[in-house]
């Protein structure tokens, strides 16, 4: 590729009025004074606007210069843009020959800087000394005033500030074209040089007639200057004086070295991430540190080979950034990047009444089955909301979720797309892969080779999802603090002399074996989860998945695995797949939101929780509990509400929610008996609803009189139909009728219909589910 | 008029540049057109260890296989028309530089630079034809950390790419055509006095398949006799007569990533109860020359507490120069791994760290290079066979394990490339090659009504055993689709699969 050379048919003194009409007239806005001036204390800013007249932006600032409050001056191209109002003019000419405009706005500034208004002699270096000194020798014996290099005057550093609607390039994109440009480059700092002193000018004396010799450098290389070039005494003379470097007269600046890399998502499928060096100068240098991500404004400039080099190169010129301004990325920096294709397909989400089961659905699509196991992790993914009290107390919003279950039952295929789609996704496995294990370490930096503490996974997934493989393998260190992990949602570190408490605030997705590999069905589940109590009582959901020969299941493995041999791909799914991208912006949108919960739905969540709580009691005299109803359930049930509502971008927690969190509850807790087969329906019509919502009325009017009898069966039913109704059959006495004023009041209150629910119960009535009795103002339900 | 272009080309690469105009599209369809036949091809002096880049006079014309080992260096910018208009790039154009002054930046042009190596476990048969007496003792590569074998012989050159240089990944094997020279490396500019290094200044390239000499599958030549003959004799030159062990090598060289998502990914195979090498003999197996002899690309990684913790396997940068590891591996290769060398002592977090590589390599097919602050995974595809004294891998998570059962006493597991491999005569040779080459590229498909069968299978075998997991099916289906391979079949048959099944039986009997 060719690079363009620039006709130059710009008159520069031209260029100089406009650059000056615009820095003594450019007026910034009031917000401009309060964020670009970060530096001008409180008095100066209130006596700005106490005068009411906004005074010119760099004027202010050439002030502060002069006084040399300030060494800075950054020039925002924004301000030149709004000043003229186009960004073909000053702009476009600006940001294609950078340098030398950079020259031309200094000898602007150079001109327009005012003298300073108060005593600056307390700042004097040797070289006012030497200047003063000189200028009043010069004066005296023939009133010519030497030409000082401008350099040596300037008490400033002059910067170019990008437009913010500049695109960071990678480094790979930079190439010949933009040599001379204003470019803004993105990547992580690799490696950071001392700071050391460049030279600028240089400065000598003549050790005949005393006088001094500026030479200005602009190379790497330069060669020093011998002879004195006074013209007024040893060249008129023709002596040749010789000269000697003055370095306290000399002007330095400080600079330093950079080599920037490219990051994961700049390069190239199956490249090698390439990197830059950075020349950074004067205020800039001291600002980037090895692993920072930063945005680097600068001009892409090439350094001529000199000598052997260029004989043996062949080649012209190596390149480095001349760093103008440095912008750097928040850690938590994620490369969502908002599309109008995203944005529309995120409009249609929201307008999708099925939106809750699709979602859960495209999770992990190609595992078939486990339609509560996804519902569930897909509220993991949404949260609930995290809440800090007055006092300062947090309450966790995260939810946790484990899965347990036999080998092979696409456990890790599971957690491994929680971790890819989630924005801080960690996935681990609970050996710990690397010395770092799951909490920090305190390591040695391999590029400064200073101590640091490296977080480990439980603290990268910070705001994010951690999600743990092999849970019940963890060492015992890294247990202990996942319990603080996921209530206090912090860690505590001490070790190495180094004493810390960092932020966890992730969510946790494990996945545990049984004891022994494989669930053992002679003994109980508790002792087969084989985790303690108060872990377990952490995680809000708790699902048990079993691989249990049966024909259809086995039928559609093996079909599917003949597939996928046969045709080298995956075999189309019977549904819509949301993108993984889709779904990640989604989420991100849903945890916006901050729904909250209304008085008539906290007051039913309290009531639900009474019953559960009642009912684990009785499970509990009657030994047949495995897992346990606290107060955290308590929570667990709000978060998951929360979560819903979010998903619906809703900003109120509805009755729905509640029910549905609440389903999903019993969905863990029935995963955990031994006999379950039950898989949960997942249609989401509207008469479906109805018919749990009643079901459930009519469960919950039950189980305080008599405990749920659970029955071991073996196998999986036959069908569905014994799935639905599983926890009324063998009961064939009264107790199952409902009143229609009770049902009524449940389901409007649930935010359905009279015909809808009319339509259901007619529905149900005619496959013999239900019956109306007492001339329709009682159901009773068929066994 | 072409015959006499291909000897001018050969005896000034220089002169007939300068008569081009220089834009490096043109150059790349000159050259390719002058050596476009085999013949004309041929004629050009490889650069091979066995013809290092000292025997070469400076700026001859060369060709190079090489593998890609690090495209990270920065794009070189170079003058593209010298004073007088003369053509530039390609290492000319020295004394136009020197005047800096008046150059015309609408002549600048970017070149690419890689790094390149010889193909790391390259077999000796799969070497370039060439006319040049071999002449190898004088080599000394500039920079060893580029060449995944530490310390190994080598060549190493930095290539400059003018034209389409960009398609080129890390791992890439291709054949450069260019004239060799020696410039200094780019990292060193910035030293007083700059190295020089061997640099190939690239007029066209050409890739090279995965099987390095042109396969079609099936084999023409492949007959299920011969596979029983390829078997029984990796078996007597390499097993101690094992013929199961034989077939299951076999079948895991053959094998290949046939796709990434679904994960369809290379079989491994540990050899249990493999003996170690006794004290004072070589440690490399006689089962790697063997395989060297019919496969094109064999590596060794020999496992020991000093290569674990002293070497790297995956490639990592320091200081934005790429080094190399074990496992930088060229697509299509077979590496063998012995833990043989093992003794008693600690592994250390860079043991770790290579031992976490290669079981990520052998799960996923992919190598993680480590740079500052950041990982990269590049996509792997290097079929393992693992070597272990115990009863199964000391450090890996295998596939398939298949302990050995040596009928032959007293044999010599570990002998060197010269000495008592029993080599078949030429043809046959020739034929063993072609059999595992197509195998290597080739591709079976199942049919509907196998299968049906398998899915009956599946499920009637799982009501009567415990135990079978979907896992097993998936592992029986993957030996199923190699053997088909072997056995140089479009399609899975019932056959196939019974005879897998019996395979998996007996190797089944064996663990127990």
């Amino acid at each position: 590729m060719s690079l363009p050379t620039v006709d130059i048919t710009i008159s520069y003194e031209e260029e100089k009025d406009k650059v000056t009409d615009f820095l003594s007239k450019f007026k910034g806005q009031e917000k401009d004074l309060a964020s670009n001036f970060a530096n001008i204390d409180i008095a100066d800013r209130d006596e700005d606007i106490s005068t009411e007249t906004v005074p010119a932006k760099y004027i202010v600032q050439l002030q502060r210069i002069a006084n040399r409050d300030q060494q800075m001056l950054v020039v925002d191209l924004e301000d030149i843009y709004t000043h003229e109002n186009t960004l073909s003019e000053l702009v476009a000419r600006i940001r294609n020959n950078t340098r030398r405009y950079v020259s031309l706005f200094c000898e602007v500034v150079d001109k327009l800087m005012p003298l300073p208004t108060k005593d600056i002699s307390e700042h004097d270096e040797v070289i006012d000394v030497i200047l003063h000194q000189r200028r009043e020798r010069n004066e005296q014996i023939d009133g010519v005033s030497p030409g000082f290099p401008d350099h040596l005057l300037r008490r400033y550093n002059l910067y170019f500030r990008p437009l913010r609607s500049d695109i960071a390039m990678a480094v790979r994109d930079v190439k010949g074209v933009h040599l001379g440009h204003l470019i803004t480059v993105r990547g992580i700092v690799t490696r950071v040089s001392e700071v050391k002193p460049l030279l600028q000018v240089n400065a000598y004396t003549c050790d005949v007639c005393g006088s001094e010799t500026f030479q200005d450098i602009s190379n790497k290389t330069f060669a020093p200057i011998i002879d004195c070039q006074n013209e007024n005494e040893c060249r008129k003379n023709g002596i040749t004086g010789s000269l000697h470097m003055q370095t306290r007269a000399c002007r330095f600046s400080p600079f330093q070295e950079v080599k920037i890399q490219e990051m994961a998502d700049q390069v190239p499928v199956g490249h090698i991430p390439r990197s830059m060096t950075i020349h950074v100068n004067g205020n800039l240098t001291r600002q980037m540190n090895p692993g920072d991500v930063v945005h680097l404004g600068g001009i892409f400039l090439p350094i001529p080979y000199t000598g052997f080099q260029a004989i043996r190169a062949g080649l012209l010129t190596d390149t480095y950034l001349e760093v103008h301004h440095v912008h750097q990325l928040k850690k938590q920096y994620s490369e969502m990047e908002m599309t109008p294709e995203i944005e529309r397909a995120i409009q249609e989400l929201k307008r999708d009444p099925a939106l809750y089961a699709k979602l859960a659905m495209s999770i992990a699509p190609e595992i078939y089955g486990h339609e509560d196991v996804k519902k569930a992790l897909l509220l993991l993914l949404v949260g609930g909301v995290t809440k800090i009290t007055g006092d300062g107390m947090k309450i966790r919003g995260d939810i946790n979720v484990c899965l347990m279950g036999d080998p092979g039952v696409a456990k890790s295929q599971l957690l491994k797309y929680i971790s890819k789609i989630a924005p801080r996704g960690v996935y681990t496995t609970g050996k710990g892969s690397s010395g770092v294990g799951l909490t920090a370490a305190v390591m040695r930096d391999p590029v400064t080779d200073e101590m640091v503490l490296e977080g480990g996974a439980l603290v990268l997934a910070d705001n994010g999802i951690c999600c743990i493989d092999e849970f019940d393998k963890m060492e015992e260190s890294d247990r202990t603090a996942i319990h603080e992990v996921m209530e206090q949602q912090t860690i505590s570190i001490s070790k190495a002399g180094i004493s810390t408490t960092l932020n966890a605030r992730t969510s946790i997705l494990a996945a545990a074996n049984p004891l022994y590999g494989r669930y053992n069905p002679k003994v109980s589940p508790v002792e087969n989860i084989n985790l303690p109590a108060a872990l377990l009582s952490r995680f809000d959901l708790l699902f048990l998945i079993l691989d249990k020969p049966s024909r259809d299941e086995d039928e559609r493995l093996a079909q599917h695995v003949t597939y996928v041999h046969m045709h080298n791909h995956h075999p189309d799914l019977e549904f819509d797949v949301i993108e993984p991208n889709v779904m990640r912006h989604y989420i991100a949108l849903a945890r916006s939101k901050r729904p909250t919960v209304p008085p008539q739905v906290s007051s039913y969540v309290v009531d639900s929780y009474v019953r559960l709580r009642k009912v684990s009691k009785e499970e509990e005299e009657a030994n047949k509990s495995h897992s346990y109803t606290s107060a955290r359930t308590l929570l667990g049930i709000l978060r998951m509400a929360q979560a819903l509502a979010r998903l619906r971008c809703a900003d109120t927690v509805v009755h729905q929610d509640v029910d549905e969190a609440l389903r999903l509850m019993a969905c863990s807790k029935e995963s955990l008996q031994e006999d379950t087969d039950k898989e949960f329906e997942p249609d989401q019509s509207v008469t479906s609803k109805i018919f749990r919502l009643i079901k459930e009325m009519a469960l919950g009017d039950r189980t305080p009189k008599r405990p749920r009898r659970r029955q071991k069966r073996f196998g999986k039913g036959p069908g569905r139909e014994r799935d639905m109704d599983v926890d009324s059959d063998d009961d064939s006495d009264d107790e199952g009728e409902l009143s229609m004023v009770d049902i009524r009041a449940r389901v409007m209150n649930a935010g359905y219909t009279e015909v809808q629910l009319m339509s259901t119960i007619v529905k149900y009535e005619d496959i013999d589910v239900w019956t109306r009795v007492a001339s329709g103002s009682k159901l009773r339900i068929i066994s | 008029m072409v015959s006499a272009l291909v000897p001018d080309a050969l005896a000034d690469p220089d002169a007939v540049l300068q008569d081009l105009d220089g834009v490096p599209a043109r150059v790349t369809d000159h050259f390719k057109s002058i050596f476009a036949s085999d013949d004309a091809f041929n004629e050009i002096p490889p650069l091979t260890l066995d013809h290092p880049p000292e025997v070469h006079k400076d700026r001859s014309l060369v060709r190079f296989r090489a593998m890609i080992q690090d495209t990270s260096p920065s794009p070189e910018i170079y003058l593209a028309k010298r004073s007088g208009g003369r053509c530039g790039g390609w290492g000319l154009g020295d004394d136009a530089t020197t005047q800096a002054d008046n150059i015309d930046y609408a002549n600048l042009k970017e070149c690419t630079v890689f790094w390149a190596v010889s193909v790391p476990g390259e077999s000796p048969w799969t070497a370039p034809v060439a006319d040049l007496p071999p002449n190898r003792a004088t080599h000394r590569p500039p920079h060893p950390h580029k060449y995944p074998v530490p310390g190994a012989p080598h060549v190493g050159v930095q290539v400059k790419i003018y034209d389409a240089g960009d398609s080129l990944r890390s791992t890439d094997v291709v054949t450069f055509v260019g004239i060799l020279t020696s410039e200094p490396i780019q990292a060193d500019l910035e030293l007083a006095t700059p190295s020089l290094v061997p640099t190939l200044h690239v007029l066209f390239f050409q890739p090279v398949p995965p099987t390095i000499v042109p396969r079609v599958y099936p084999s023409p030549s492949a007959t299920p006799e011969l596979r029983d003959e390829l078997i029984t004799w990796i078996a007597d030159e390499a097993l101690a007569g094992d013929r199961d062990a034989a077939e299951w090598v076999l079948l895991c060289a053959i094998a290949r990533v046939q796709s990434r998502t679904p994960p369809i990914l290379p079989l491994t195979l540990t050899l249990s109860h493999f003996p170690s090498p006794g004290a004072g003999q070589t440690t490399i197996p006689a089962l790697t020359h063997v395989l060297a002899q019919i496969f094109p690309l064999v590596s060794t990684l020999p496992i020991s507490l000093h290569t674990l913790n002293d070497t790297s396997f995956a490639p990592e940068s320091k200081n934005e120069d790429l080094h190399s590891g074990w496992l930088q591996l060229p697509a299509g290769s077979v590496c063998v791994v012995t833990e043989g060398g093992v003794t008693e002592g600690g592994v250390f977090e860079r043991g770790l760290a290579n031992l976490r590589a290669v079981q990520e390599a052998m799960n996923a097919q992919t190598l993680e290079y480590v740079f500052p602050f950041s990982r990269f995974a590049f996509e792997t595809d290097i079929a393992f066979v693992v070597l272990s004294e115990g009863r199964k891998s000391t450090f890996f998570q295998i596939n398939a394990n298949v302990p050995l059962r040596p009928t032959t006493p007293d044999f010599e597991f570990y002998k060197s490339a010269d000495s008592g491999v029993r080599i078949p005569g030429r043809e046959k040779l020739e034929a063993f090659r072609a059999l595992v080459g197509g195998a290597k590229i080739g591709s079976v498909s199942i049919g509907e009504t196998t299968a049906e069968f398998i899915q009956d299978d599946f499920v009637n075998e799982r009501k009567a055993a415990q135990g079978l997991t979907s896992d097993d099916l998936i592992h029986r289906m993957m030996v199923a689709r190699l053997l088909a391979l072997s056995l140089q079949e479009k399609e899975i048959t019932v056959e196939v699969w019974e005879k897998t099944k019996a395979l998996e039986g007996r190797r089944k009997a064996r663990l127990g």
